[in-house]
C-alpha cells in the first residue's frame, strides 16, 4: 500500500511516535471512506427514509444525510489538522 | 428589470476582473512568489467540479426527485479521503515523468503509445464538448431571464441568428483561456494565473449560491424548519422528503456515489486542476477536508430553494432549474438576482476555461502532433523552432472546442442531450477508470489490455447513453429505444439482453465498465508485458521508490547531447531548452554541454522535457530519431526492474572485489616475505663471502708479518711460510672468481661459448684435472663411459666445470687413503646423464637440499672442509642453464651419488643463438 507522505514528512523529523500517528491517520481515513461507504448507501439509508419523525420540520433522512456528512467532513479535519501531533 | 446594458456591462467587468487576477498570477509566478502555492487555493481550484449544472441544476433535480441528486457531491467527499492513496500517487507519477493530461497518463503507462493516447484524447472530447455547451447554454438562459424582453440588448440576445451574447461570452473566455492557458510553453504545462482565477471563482459561486440560499431560507421564509413544514402540506412536494422506495432509488443512489467518486479524479478539469497544476503535493493533504466542506456548503440550501421556489411558483410553473434566478427577480431584488447570476457564470466560465485548457493539451499532444510529426514532411524537418507551431495548434484546439460547444448550444438548444449530459460526461470518464487505477496498482496491464478496455467501454457508453440521449432528444426514431435496433429486443440500449430493473444510468454504467474491465483483464492476459510496458509499469507503480529525474531507464542508446539539445529546443524554444539542460549537467556534475555525456540519464531527461511539451508518446518518438537505440529485451528490463538483483549484483561485485583485494594483499604478504627471505639471503651471502674472505686473508696476512717481522727465520720455514702464502692466495682468487661466477649466471651475464661438445672427453679431461690431487690423498677414482654418445650442444669449459666440481667435492668428503670415486655415464636418446659416487659418511636427507645453498657445506662445522660453498651452487645453475638438472642420492654411512642430466638436442633459444637454425 503506498504510505505517502503521511509517511515520509515525519521520517524527516524523525519522531518514530509522530510516524506511526501519520501512519495511523492514513488508516483512520480509509476507515472513514468505507464508514461514508456504508453510511450512505443501503441498506442503513433505508433506515431513515421516512418523511416523519422530522426534526424541527426537517424530514429525517436529510437531517440524517447532512449529519453524517458535516461528521465525516469534521473528522477528515480532525485527522489531518491535529491527527500528527 | 436590469438593462440589457447593465447585465453585458457587469459581465465583462467581472471577467476583467478575472484577467486581472489571473494576469496578477502569473506575475506572481514569474517573480517565484506564488499565489497559489497555498493549499485552501488549491482546494478551492479543486471546486471547479461544481459547474452550472451544479449552480443551477442541482435545484432543478432537486426539484423533481428530492435529495437524489446528492451523491454527485457526496461521491467526492468520501473519493477525497482516498487522495493520500490516489490522488497523491497520480501528482507524483505526473511530476516525475512531465505528465500533461489523462491521456499522456495512460498513454505513457502502456508504452508511450500513440493510438492509445488517441482514443482517450476522442473519448474525453466528446464526453465534455457537450458539457461545454450545457455551461453557455446556462448562461445564455441567465442572461434572457436578466434582460427584459424589450430591451435594446435583447435583440441580439434572443434574435436568432447566430451571433449573440453567449457567442461572445463564448468567444471573451476562448480569449482568457488562450492568454492565460497558452501564454508560453511550460515544460510542467502549469498556469498558475488561471488557477488563481478558478480558485477566485470558486469564491465567488459559493458566495452567490450561499447569497440566494439565505435569502430564501431566511428572508422568503421562516428558516429551514419553517420551509419543510410548509411543504409538507403539499403532498406534491412532500413526497420528495424520500427516496422514492421500491424504484432502484438506492441502486441509482450508489451509481452515482461510484460515479462522483471516478469524476472527481478522471475528470479532464479535475486532472488539470489537481495534479497538473498542483504546486506541492502537501496541498493534497488539507484539500481532504477542505474540499468536501465546500462541497458541503454549496448543498446545504439547494433543497430550501427548490421547496421555496416550488411553493412560489407552483409545481410546472417555471423551471426549476432557474430558480436562484427567478426567486429573487420575482421578488424584486435585482441586485441579487445579478450577484446570483454572476455566481452562475463564475460556475460556468470556471469550467469551460480549465476543461478547454485540458482537452486542447489533449488534442494538441495526442491526436494533432502525432500527425504533425508523421506527416509534417520536409519542411517540418528543417525547422529549427517549433514552439510558435506548437502554441499556434493549442490555441486552435481551444478556439475550436469552445466554437463546438457554443455550436452544439444552437444545435442541441433544449434537447435531453444537452440536459442530461452531465451524468453522461461523467460514465464517459469512468471509462478511464480501470486502466488509470490499473496503471497505478497493477504491472500486469498492457497495451492490449488498455486499448480493449477503453473501446470497449467507450463503445457501450455510446450504445448504451449517448445514443438514447440522442433518442430521447428527437434526432433518433423513438423506436429505437422502446423496441431495439431493427425490432431486436434484446438490443434495446437501456435493456440490453433484456436487463430491467436498473435505472438506465446504472444500467450503462455496469454494462461499459463491465466491458471495459472484461477487456482490459483479458487483453492485458494475452500476452506478456514487453520491455516498454514493464518498464513503464514499474515506473508508475513503484514511483514512490524512484527518485524524481533519475529513475532508471529501460533503453539503451547513444547521441550527441547537441542533437538532444537541438531537439528539445525545436519544442520548448533554444533558450530554454540549453537552459534546462546546463541546469541537469551542473546537477550531474558537469561544468558545460560539452562535456556531457548522452548517457542513458541524459536522453531520459530530455525525453522528460519533450514530454511536457509534446506528449510522451511524441517525446518518444522524436527522441528515436536523435539517438540510436539499442532493442532491449524484456529480459534485461526484468532483470533492471528486479531492484533485488540489482542489490545482489551489487554485492556480488563487493565480494568480488573483496576477493580480489584478500589476493592481492596475500601476494603482496608473500611478495613481502620473499623480500625479507632474500635480504636474509643477502645478508647471510654478505657474511658468508667476508667470512671466506677473512679467513685466507688472515693466514696469508699472518705469515706475510712474520716474514715481514723476523728476518733470522729459516729458509725451510721461509718456504712453506710462502707456500701457504700461495695457496691462500689462489684459493682466495678461486673465491672472488666463483663469487663473480655466481653473480653473473644469476644476473644473466654469462657468455655461454657454446659449441658440439662429447660429454666422454669432458669427463676424461676433469678426471685428469684431479688426478694429482686424488693421488697424493690416496683416493681412486673409477670411470665408466658408454662406447657412443650422443653430442651435445653446451659450453665444454662450463661443463668440464661441472665435473670437476662434483669430483672435488666427491674428494672433499671420502676417507683419504681409502677413497673411491666412481664417475659412470650413460646415455639413452633423450638424456645424457653422469654420477659421481664417493664412498664417504652420506648426507642426512635433511640437509640433501641444503647443500646446493650457497656457502652451505655438508659436514660438521669443527672440521669444516676446504672449499667455498659455492661450486654446487653454481653447477646446478649450469646444468639448469642447458635445460638439465642436478641433484644428489645418499644415504648417511653409504656415500653420495651426485648426478646430473643433459638433454640431447637441447639448443641455446636465447638471442644470440639465433645463428643456428
Amino acid at each position: 500500500m503506498e504510505r505517502g507522505w503521511l509517511w515520509r514528512r515525519t521520517l524527516q523529523s524523525g519522531q518514530v511516535g509522530e510516524t506511526m500517528q501519520k501512519g495511523l491517520s492514513g488508516q483512520r481515513l480509509v476507515t472513514l471512506f468505507l464508514a461514508g461507504m456504508v453510511l450512505f448507501n443501503f441498506p442503513l439509508l433505508s433506515l431513515f427514509d421516512r418523511a416523519a419523525p422530522t426534526l424541527g420540520g426537517v424530514p429525517l433522512l436529510y437531517v440524517y444525510v447532512f449529519l453524517v456528512w458535516a461528521i465525516l467532513v469534521g473528522g477528515m479535519a480532525l485527522m489531518i489538522e491535529r491527527g500528527g501531533r | 428589470m436590469l438593462s440589457g446594458l447593465t447585465v453585458v456591462l457587469v459581465c465583462l467587468a467581472y471577467l476583467g476582473v478575472l484577467f486581472a487576477i489571473a494576469h496578477f498570477g502569473d506575475r506572481r509566478a514569474d517573480q517565484g512568489r506564488s499565489i497559489i502555492d497555498n493549499a485552501y487555493v488549491y482546494a478551492l481550484s479543486l471546486a471547479v467540479y461544481c459547474t452550472a449544472w451544479t449552480y443551477f441544476g442541482s435545484v432543478g433535480r432537486a426539484a423533481s426527485s428530492g435529495i437524489s441528486f446528492l451523491p454527485v457531491y457526496l461521491g467526492p467527499t468520501l473519493g477525497m479521503a482516498l487522495a493520500w492513496l490516489i490522488l497523491l500517487k497520480m501528482v507524483r507519477i505526473s511530476k516525475a515523468y512531465r505528465i500533461t493530461s489523462i491521456a499522456d497518463f495512460i498513454a505513457s503507462r502502456y508504452g508511450k503509445s500513440h493510438v492509445l493516447g488517441g482514443l482517450v484524447s476522442v473519448i474525453a472530447l466528446i464526453g465534455t464538448v457537450p458539457y461545454i455547451a450545457l455551461q453557455l447554454k446556462a448562461v445564455s438562459s441567465g442572461i434572457d431571464l436578466l434582460v427584459p424582453a424589450d430591451d435594446a440588448l435583447a435583440h441580439v440576445a434572443n434574435g436568432g441568428g447566430w451571433f449573440d451574447t453567449t457567442l461572445l461570452i463564448a468567444l471573451a473566455l476562448a480569449t482568457f483561456t488562450i492568454l492565460f492557458g497558452t501564454r508560453h510553453l511550460d515544460a510542467a504545462e502549469r498556469h498558475e494565473g488561471m488557477v488563481a482565477a478558478i480558485a477566485f471563482e470558486s469564491l465567488v459561486k459559493l458566495g452567490g449560491f450561499l447569497a440566494i440560499g439565505i435569502y430564501v431560507t431566511f428572508i422568503l421564509y421562516d428558516g429551514v424548519g419553517d420551509i419543510f413544514r410548509r411543504a409538507a402540506a403539499d403532498p406534491a412536494l412532500s413526497r420528495l422528503f424520500t427516496l422514492a422506495q421500491g424504484s432502484g432509488a438506492y441502486g441509482n443512489w450508489f451509481t452515482l456515489t461510484l460515479l462522483s467518486m471516478f469524476s472527481v479524479f478522471l475528470l479532464p478539469r479535475q486532472f488539470q486542476v489537481a495534479v497538473v497544476e498542483n504546486v506541492n503535493e502537501h496541498h493534497i493533504r488539507r484539500a481532504i477536508w477542505v474540499f468536501p466542506a465546500y462541497l458541503l456548503l454549496i448543498n446545504l440550501f439547494v433543497i430550501p430553494i427548490a421547496l421555496g421556489g416550488l411553493m412560489h411558483f407552483g409545481v410546472g410553473g417555471v423551471d426549476p432549474d432557474t430558480f436562484v434566478l427567478t426567486l429573487p427577480l420575482s421578488h424584486d431584488h435585482q441586485a441579487l438576482a445579478l450577484l446570483v447570476f454572476i455566481g452562475g457564470l463564475s460556475a460556468a466560465t470556471g469550467m469551460v476555461i480549465v476543461e478547454t485548457i485540458a482537452v486542447s493539451t489533449m488534442v494538441c499532444n495526442d491526436l494533432v502532433m502525432p500527425l504533425v510529426l508523421r506527416y509534417g514532411g520536409q519542411g517540418l524537418a528543417r525547422e529549427r523552432d517549433l514552439t510558435g507551431l506548437l502554441l499556434t495548434i493549442r490555441r486552435g484546439a481551444i478556439l475550436l472546442i469552445l466554437l463546438l460547444g457554443y455550436v452544439y448550444f444552437r444545435v442541441a438548444g433544449e434537447a435531453y442531450a444537452l440536459v442530461g449530459i452531465g451524468l453522461i460526461s461523467f460514465a464517459a470518464v469512468a471509462q478511464f477508470a480501470p486502466a488509470l487505477l490499473g496503471a497505478m496498482y497493477w504491472r500486469g496491464g498492457t497495451h492490449l489490455g488498455a486499448m480493449g478496455g477503453l473501446s470497449a467501454g467507450f463503445l457501450v457508453w455510446g450504445y448504451t447513453l449517448l445514443l438514447p440521449s440522442f433518442a430521447k432528444s428527437g434526432w433518433l426514431d423513438a423506436s429505437f429505444l422502446t423496441e431495439g435496433p431493427w425490432g431486436i429486443g434484446w438490443l434495446r440500449p437501456e435493456h440490453l439482453f433484456g436487463m430491467t430493473g436498473l435505472d438506465s444510468l446504472s444500467h450503462a454504467l455496469f454494462w461499459s465498465l463491465f466491458a471495459n474491465c472484461g477487456a482490459y483483464l483479458v487483453g492485458s492476459a494475452l500476452r506478456p508485458p514487453n520491455a516498454a510496458e514493464a518498464g513503464q509499469a514499474t515506473m508508475f507503480v513503484d514511483v514512490a521508490r524512484r527518485t524524481a529525474g533519475v529513475g532508471t531507464s529501460f533503453w539503451r542508446g547513444t547521441g550527441q547531447v547537441r542533437d538532444l539539445v537541438t531537439l528539445v529546443g525545436r519544442f520548448l524554444g533554444p533558450q530554454r531548452a540549453e537552459d534546462a539542460f546546463l541546469r541537469y549537467a551542473r546537477l550531474r556534475g558537469w561544468n558545460n554541454l560539452d562535456e556531457m555525456e548522452a548517457d542513458p540519464s541524459v536522453v531520459q531527461f530530455a525525453e522528460i522535457q519533450l514530454a511536457g511539451a509534446i506528449g510522451s508518446a511524441s517525446a518518444r518518438a522524436m527522441v528515436a530519431t536523435t539517438v540510436k537505440e539499442e532493442v532491449i529485451g524484456i529480459d534485461e528490463v526484468m532483470e533492471i526492474l528486479d531492484e533485488a538483483s540489482q542489490v545482489r549484483a551489487y554485492s556480488h561485485q563487493l565480494e568480488e572485489k573483496s576477493r580480489a583485494l584478500e589476493a592481492a594483499t596475500a601476494e603482496l604478504r608473500a611478495a613481502n616475505e620473499r623480500m625479507k627471505e632474500l635480504d636474509r639471503l643477502k645478508d647471510d651471502f654478505m657474511s658468508s663471502v667476508s667470512h671466506e674472505l677473512r679467513t685466507p686473508l688472515t693466514s696469508i696476512r699472518a705469515f706475510s708479518e712474520m716474514l715481514c717481522e723476523d728476518p733470522k727465520i729459516d729458509l725451510e720455514d721461509r718456504k712453506r711460510f710462502l707456500g701457504i702464502i700461495v695457496s691462500e692466495t689462489v684459493r682466495l682468487t678461486r673465491l672472488v672468481n666463483q663469487v663473480l661466477d655466481m653473480a653473473k649466471i644469476e644476473s644473466g651475464h654469462v657468455e655461454w661459448q657454446n659449441a658440439e661438445v662429447d660429454l666422454r672427453e669432458v669427463i676424461t679431461q676433469a678426471v685428469d684435472s684431479v688426478s694429482q690431487m686424488l693421488k697424493d690423498r690416496g683416493q681412486d677414482v673409477h670411470v665408466v663411459v658408454p662406447d657412443t654418445v650422443p653430442i651435445l650442444w653446451a659450453d665444454r669449459d662450463r661443463l668440464v666445470q661441472v665435473v670437476l666440481n662434483l669430483l672435488s667435492n666427491g674428494s672433499k668428503f671420502a676417507p683419504k687413503e681409502t677413497g673411491v670415486l666412481d664417475v659412470r655415464m650413460t646415455a639413452n636418446e633423450e638424456h645424457v646423464r653422469v654420477d659421481v659416487t664417493d664412498n664417504g659418511p652420506g648426507i642426512a636427507e635433511a640437509e640433501q637440499g641444503l647443500i646446493f645453498e650457497k656457502f652451505r657445506q655438508g659436514g660438521d662445522i669443527r672440521d669444516k672442509p676446504q672449499g667455498t660453498g659455492l661450486g654446487l651452487p653454481i653447477s646446478r645453475q649450469i646444468v639448469e642453464h642447458f635445460g638439465g638438472r642436478l641433484w644428489v642420492t645418499s644415504q648417511v654411512g653409504a656415500g653420495a651419488t651426485f648426478s646430473f642430466e643433459l638433454p640431447v638436442g637441447w639448443r641455446d633459444d636465447a638471442p644470440d643463438g639465433d645463428a643456428q637454425p
